[in-house]
């Protein structure tokens, strides 16, 4: 799942998450497939994002490991180096 | 150059042929101590770009409220004076980071969400206050490119080829740092002191006196932007968290983990609310 602004909604995009009204009230149901006049209508209520089925755009993931170790090549004491392990660790859920 | 003929030219920034009319107008509002909530929303609601980035800013992912705030009114009796002066100055600077130094929004945006969600997880009774701390934490930046915009854009050039931290550099040529600089125009502008400690000692929490515990958030936030690596602060290394702020902070390995992931999805949500301003 992933969270898009409005104007990047394309047509036959699935809807996973109910997107709500400003007062709370459910427009269209998660499962429910964009159209362009669906589009429209959400553009017109102000709704600014929705969340549609997809894989977020990550870049690879060598490259985000090489960028860590660069910016911590000067901490070398241990609650810094905790901060880098438990980053390492997110970072490798980020691409499960 | 010496720190008395730095903070001389800081010292009439307001005069500086550089600084833009946004910040020079809001400047005249908040400087004055006295100032109330009433006349600083008649103010931002007299401005149609000001009141528009104020409410982008509060309905934006660094603070998740919930629901929709459609008034200034109604952010301003959310926030309170002191996070809505700082939030002035944050989106009235907003235009010469993207111009001067390209990325330093981000760093400040991600450090905001960071230093809110800490605060969340300390039960701290202000985390937006805290926040803005974070916002507005590189702002001496701002105000070196605004008053040393040739001496200070080579010094930023100078960090990778040095491998050196950026605040160290700026002590050797200036003989003070962004973070001091940041404090005094703080200071100067008549923000409270919950503001001006995180600003001025975020690089030395350990100096910090009155609010240190807001000074250890902010310390920390801007060293977990920096570690994932968001936007771009000048700072190409990530500094070591100063033992002060980590003991005070008491985090375990599983709550900064779980800040990390918390912090995620504004960081990029956020990103993109802003890269399609206006």
């Amino acid at each position: 799942m992933i969270k898009i602004s409005i104007d990047k909604a394309k047509a036959g995009m699935k809807i996973t998450k109910d997107v709500v009204n400003e007062a709370g009230m459910v427009v269209v149901p998660a499962g429910r497939e964009l159209t362009d006049s669906l589009i429209d209508k959400l553009s017109m209520m102000n709704v600014e994002f929705i969340y549609v089925e997809g894989q977020k755009d990550l870049p690879p993931k060598e490259e985000v490991f090489a960028g860590i170790e660069k910016r911590f090549m000067k901490a070398k004491d241990a609650p810094t180096l905790l901060i880098k392990k438990i980053l390492e660790s997110h970072i490798e859920e980020l691409y499960k | 150059m010496n720190v008395q003929e730095v903070l001389a030219r800081i010292d009439k920034i307001e005069n500086l042929p550089t600084i833009p009319p946004i910040l020079r107008k809001i400047l005249t509002v908040i400087e004055d101590p006295r100032v109330s909530l009433q006349k600083i929303t008649d103010f931002v609601s007299s401005d149609p770009i000001l009141t528009a980035r104020i409410l982008k800013m509060v309905n934006s992912p660094v603070y998740g409220f919930p629901g929709r705030i459609s008034s200034v009114n109604h952010a301003m009796v959310i926030l309170g004076l002191n996070a809505v002066k700082g939030l002035l100055l944050g989106v009235s600077v907003f235009d010469i980071m993207k111009k001067s130094m390209v990325g330093l929004w981000e760093h400040s945006l991600s450090s905001a969400i960071f230093a809110r969600i800490i605060s969340n997880k300390k039960e701290l009774p202000s985390p937006e206050e805290i926040s803005i701390g974070g916002l507005l934490h590189d702002i001496g930046k701002v105000i070196m490119i605004i008053a040393f915009k040739e001496e200070y854009s080579e010094i930023l050039d100078s960090v990778s080829q040095k491998e050196a931290y950026l605040f160290e550099i700026e002590r050797e040529t200036f003989g003070i740092t962004h973070a001091e600089i940041g404090g005094i125009v703080a200071k100067k502008w008549n923000f409270p002191l919950k503001l001006v400690e995180p600003i001025m000692y975020h690089h030395r929490p350990q100096l910090s006196e009155k609010f240190q515990m807001e000074t250890a958030i902010v310390h920390f936030s801007n060293i977990l932007a920096l570690a994932r690596g968001i936007g771009y602060s000048g700072e190409e290394y990530v500094p070591s968290i100063h033992n002060f702020a980590w003991e005070l902070l008491k985090l375990k390995a599983e709550d900064i983990q779980e800040i990390f992931k918390e912090a995620e999805e504004p960081i990029s949500d956020s990103g993109e609310v802003f890269l399609s301003d206006e």
